[in-house]
């Protein structure tokens, strides 16, 4: 690959009302060496991003309770510049949607349908991009 | 579906400020509304329900979470010069 940088593992908050879903990330990243928590809901994202301190949040924007959007913006009132990469999973993928998305403070965003391997490399360029300052497992 | 997830939130602030009654007055909203959004027959108003996460994460802050973490304090994977949605 080329990438020499140091290997990050992730502390990684999946959060999708999708069961399927949430489990098939869950079993892809943890093979990946990252460490993962699931959320069904936006409360949920919230509370599991608190408690597990996560570094990566992946969002699915249509859930329950808070949106995707709503979460992003919870987050980043909360904690600033200092808020988990959040990445969002979504159908809608225009130009005014990554816009609307960055504004919220997403940091990513992956449009539906994806490949999993997609995200596995968007997730393995942060956790090397994140090598050099942060903690190593 | 959907009208759980307002219930379990709205029963879980109750639980940490001591009951409906007090949720209500917190919320500033009529206890029957509270009932009913409990019950699952209404949804809260946006900026009610926005309020009840706030307070949960407050409170379960405050009082040291479910879990171990002293404080929440996600990392910065990325490092926040190089974001951007791609």
């Amino acid at each position: 690959m080329g990438d020499r940088r140091a290997f990050v593992r992730l502390r990684i908050v999946v959060a999708d009302d999708d069961p399927d879903t949430v489990r098939t990330l869950q079993l892809l990243l943890e093979d990946e060496g990252h460490e993962v928590k699931t959320a069904s809901d936006g409360p949920a994202a919230l509370y599991a991003v608190r408690d597990f301190g996560a570094d990566v949040l992946l969002l699915d924007i249509g859930m329950p309770g808070l949106n995707g959007f709503e979460v992003a913006q919870k987050l980043r009132e909360r904690y600033g510049s200092a808020k988990p990469t959040l990445i969002a999973i979504t159908g809608r993928d225009s130009a005014a949607d990554k816009s609307f998305a960055r504004s919220t403070g997403f940091d990513h965003h992956v449009a539906k349908p994806y490949e999993p391997r997609q995200l596995v490399a968007l997730i393995d360029s942060l956790a090397r991009a994140g090598s050099a300052d942060k903690r190593t497992h | 579906m959907s009208a759980s997830v307002y219930s379990r939130a709205l029963l879980r602030a109750a639980e940490l400020v001591g009951g409906r009654d007090k949720l209500a007055k917190v919320l500033r909203v009529p206890k029957e509304d509270l009932d009913n959004w409990i019950a699952g027959e209404a949804k809260p108003p946006r900026e009610v329900f926005m309020r009840v996460v706030d307070l949960i994460l407050d409170e379960t802050s405050a009082a040291g979470g479910q879990s171990d973490a002293p404080e929440p304090l996600p990392h910065d994977a990325a490092g926040s010069s190089q974001r951007g949605i791609d």
